[in-house]
């Protein structure tokens, strides 16, 4: 029951498809996640000098203490990682990095567009966006998009008390 | 005996006990709500993309909306919870995707048995085991619970500080492959805890600027970021990949008395291996599930049937998992210690309620909650069991609706769960970006829960850590004074390394004995 990770494994049987990649590029992946790890961890300590303490924060323990000990801990982490990097996962194809830019990008849209458009419309234009992502027929997608969006909208208005943005049409 | 006293006092005799409980969960409204999260558990552990945690994060804040009680609110995501479970197990056996890590060993005899026209009974006895298997955990839960809970009231700041740590090392080392990236991704969570306006002095960190982030980060935001969009995101990359699967159809779901009482025994074995291994925490039930296919596998293999459709290496995996589950509420209840990202999420509810296990006993603090949550459990097991025998053939046609409908689905129902938490298109920015981060950190094997845990309890270890501090005049060895703080620096240590510990202790022998097996299917 308790997931360890929240990932949906791979079937059984079928073989872990990471870990093919050769020769001296084997580890770079957690070489390079290492070192964004350690830039990560010193940008963190450093900000803490922006904190305004003009008022506050004085005695043997303030709100710098604890994230300059844990900026150091994740930057001491990151190098050890570098040190000790596992194989690289096989990364997708041009094809897949194309569909998932384009996915993130189409979600970020959704936040931009959500409140002016109103949910019916966004929600409407997300399905059929994201759906013909995974080949989904246009013809049938926009339809199902449409109906879904107004019938999650009537439930969330009416039955769940949730106000959803009405934005150009979506009240009810 | 003293703990038993203890213990039956308090599921017996408290002002408010186990009686109250089921009272209040038997009302009608709570009944309709289990069987409304028990439909919707299992919808989503069987479909492909939401587990459990995602179907919990999302319904979370739908259910703020409703306005429901607290109790209420608790019956009807722990009913999702289960639902998700038995949902995972289907998937596992019929189509040999299991639906969560910790159905991953059902798959080795369950798809077996479907393959060989048996999925009724596999479904069935993986239903009847995980039922049996869970009442006993929540008995044990009621038995153990209520004076582990006791110690917790003599914790003072440094104690919680520590308890925290011990939560984090457990959640880290156990979580994935490996240590460091564990480390790394506990850590991680605890710096976005740190966005925001500091508790005590209301300094602003972190914040870019952005007004909106000095209240912090939601943890159920990041949480749907982390899970659902980023399972959105990988199952698009298998979809260009062209990796798929194609399911066996199940006619009815039956099992004769005589294959019940040849799986009993592998039930009750499974059963008490998954509530022990419950019961450490921050392992759960993926491990539970495996060690006792292993042990059932050498106890009971005379024949060598395992891995060709035995219907007890379906039977003490099922049991062990769900036990675990129950005995894995333990560490929650008492410490505040979740054992995996589903109840690091129902940690994180139970403090946005303001409940805080291991911070006081919550036995005492807050019995009408945990009463009726436990009570809840067993009528939640009881719907369950009725509803998968006639329904599960209704649950499978969800598989139906094509990838190219249902990704959009459920990205339009995480938007809505993540919008309603504060009415802002600012979190759906930030979803989206740690859906890219959880995406990454998936293919990397980071795992993703300790990330989780770190932003839930990042303010308490601060805080403690602060108090500590400021108690003792910045003396560091306030973490290691007393036996209590010593015993709990110990335990962080011996978790880090559990791992290893267990290695030398089975010999590695488990792992084997999976790949040899998986490698037949």
């Amino acid at each position: 029951m308790a997931n360890g990770t929240g990932q949906a494994p791979k079937p059984a049987g079928q073989s872990d498809s990471s870990s093919v990649v050769s020769g001296r590029n084997r580890y770079t992946s957690d070489r390079v996640l290492g070192g964004l790890c350690v830039a990560l961890g010193v940008w963190y300590v450093l900000e803490t000098r922006n904190f305004n303490l003009t008022t506050f924060g004085t005695g043997p323990v303030g709100p710098k203490t604890m994230p300059t000990i844990v900026g150091i801990l994740f930057a001491l982490l990151g190098v050890v990682l570098i040190f000790k990097a596992d194989e690289s996962p096989r990364w997708g194809t041009f094809a897949v990095w194309s569909r998932l830019g384009a996915v993130v990008a189409t979600s970020f849209l959704f936040g931009q567009v959500l409140e002016p458009l109103g949910f019916i419309v966004a929600s409407t234009l997300l399905a059929i966006i994201i759906g013909s992502f995974f080949r989904g027929p246009i013809v049938k997608l926009a339809p199902l998009s449409l109906a879904f969006a107004i019938a999650i909208a009537f439930i969330f208005n009416n039955w769940l008390g949730l106000r959803l943005p009405t934005g150009l049409w979506g009240g009810f | 005996m003293g703990w038993l006293l203890t213990s039956l006092n308090f599921v017996f005799a408290a002002d408010f006990n186990l009686w109250d409980g089921f009272v209040a969960a038997l009302t009608f409204e709570n009944l309709i709500l289990a069987v409304i999260g028990c439909l919707l558990g299992t919808l989503i552990g069987v479909l492909p993309g939401i587990g459990p945690i995602t179907g919990v994060a999302i319904l979370f804040p739908i259910t703020l909306g409703l306005g429901l009680g607290d109790a209420s609110t608790l019956i009807l995501l722990a009913s999702v919870y289960y639902g998700t479970q038995y949902g995972g197990s289907t998937t596992s056996i019929l189509l040999n995707v299991p639906g969560e890590a910790s159905s991953v060993v059902t798959t080795l005899d369950g798809y077996q048995m479907a393959k060989q026209g048996r999925a009724g009974p596999a479904l069935a006895i993986s239903a009847i085991g995980s039922f049996i298997a869970g009442i006993g955990a929540v008995i044990g839960l009621m038995l153990f619970g209520p004076p582990l809970a006791e110690i917790t009231v003599q914790f003072q700041s440094p104690e919680k500080f520590m308890v925290v740590i011990l939560a984090f090392a457990t959640v880290s080392s156990l979580a994935g492959k490996s240590l460091i990236k564990g480390l790394l991704a506990v850590v991680f969570g605890v710096m976005l805890a740190t966005v925001g306006a500091d508790l005590q002095t209301g300094v602003v960190r972190y914040t870019f600027g952005e007004l909106k982030l000095q209240e912090g980060l939601d943890f159920v935001i990041i949480a749907i970021g982390l899970f659902a969009v980023s399972e959105v995101l990988s199952l698009l990359e298998d979809k260009v990949l062209g990796e798929e699967t194609a399911f066996v159809k199940a006619e009815r779901i039956w099992v004769t008395f005589k294959e019940f009482m040849f799986s009993l025994g592998a039930i009750i074995r499974g059963g008490l291996v998954g509530f022990f291994i419950g019961l450490l925490p921050g392992t759960g039930a993926s491990v539970a599930g495996f060690m006792s296919y292993g042990l059932e596998r050498r106890f009971s293999d005379r024949d060598g049937t395992f891995g060709k459709g035995d219907i007890r290496g379906v039977a003490a995996p099922e049991s062990a998992n769900n036990a675990a589950a129950g005995g894995s509420l333990i560490p929650l209840f008492t410490l505040g210690i979740p054992g995996s990202g589903t109840t690091a999420v129902l940690l994180g509810i139970l403090i946005s309620m303001g409940i805080r296990p291991g911070s006081g006993n919550v036995f005492e603090d807050s019995p009408e909650l945990i009463w009726t949550l436990i009570a809840s459990m067993f009528i939640g097991n009881a719907i369950l069991l009725l509803l998968n025998f006639p329904l599960v053939n209704v649950f499978v046609q969800i598989l139906r609706i094509p990838t190219w409908f249902l990704m959009p689905v459920i990205l339009v129902i995480s938007y809505i769960g993540v919008y309603s938490v504060n009415n802002s298109s600012l979190d759906i920015t930030i979803m989206t970006i740690f859906g890219v981060i959880g995406y990454f950190a998936r293919k990397m094997d980071v795992p993703l829960a300790p990330i989780l845990l770190g932003l839930i309890l990042g303010d308490d270890l601060e805080q403690n850590f602060r108090r500590s501090l400021l108690a003792d005049d910045g003396n560091y060895l306030t973490f290691l004074n007393g036996p209590l703080n010593i015993g709990l620096a110990i335990a962080v240590v011996v978790v880090l390394f559990l791992p290893q510990i267990l290695d030398l202790i089975r010999g590695g022998r488990i792992k084997e004995e999976f790949a040899d097996s998986s490698a037949e299917v």
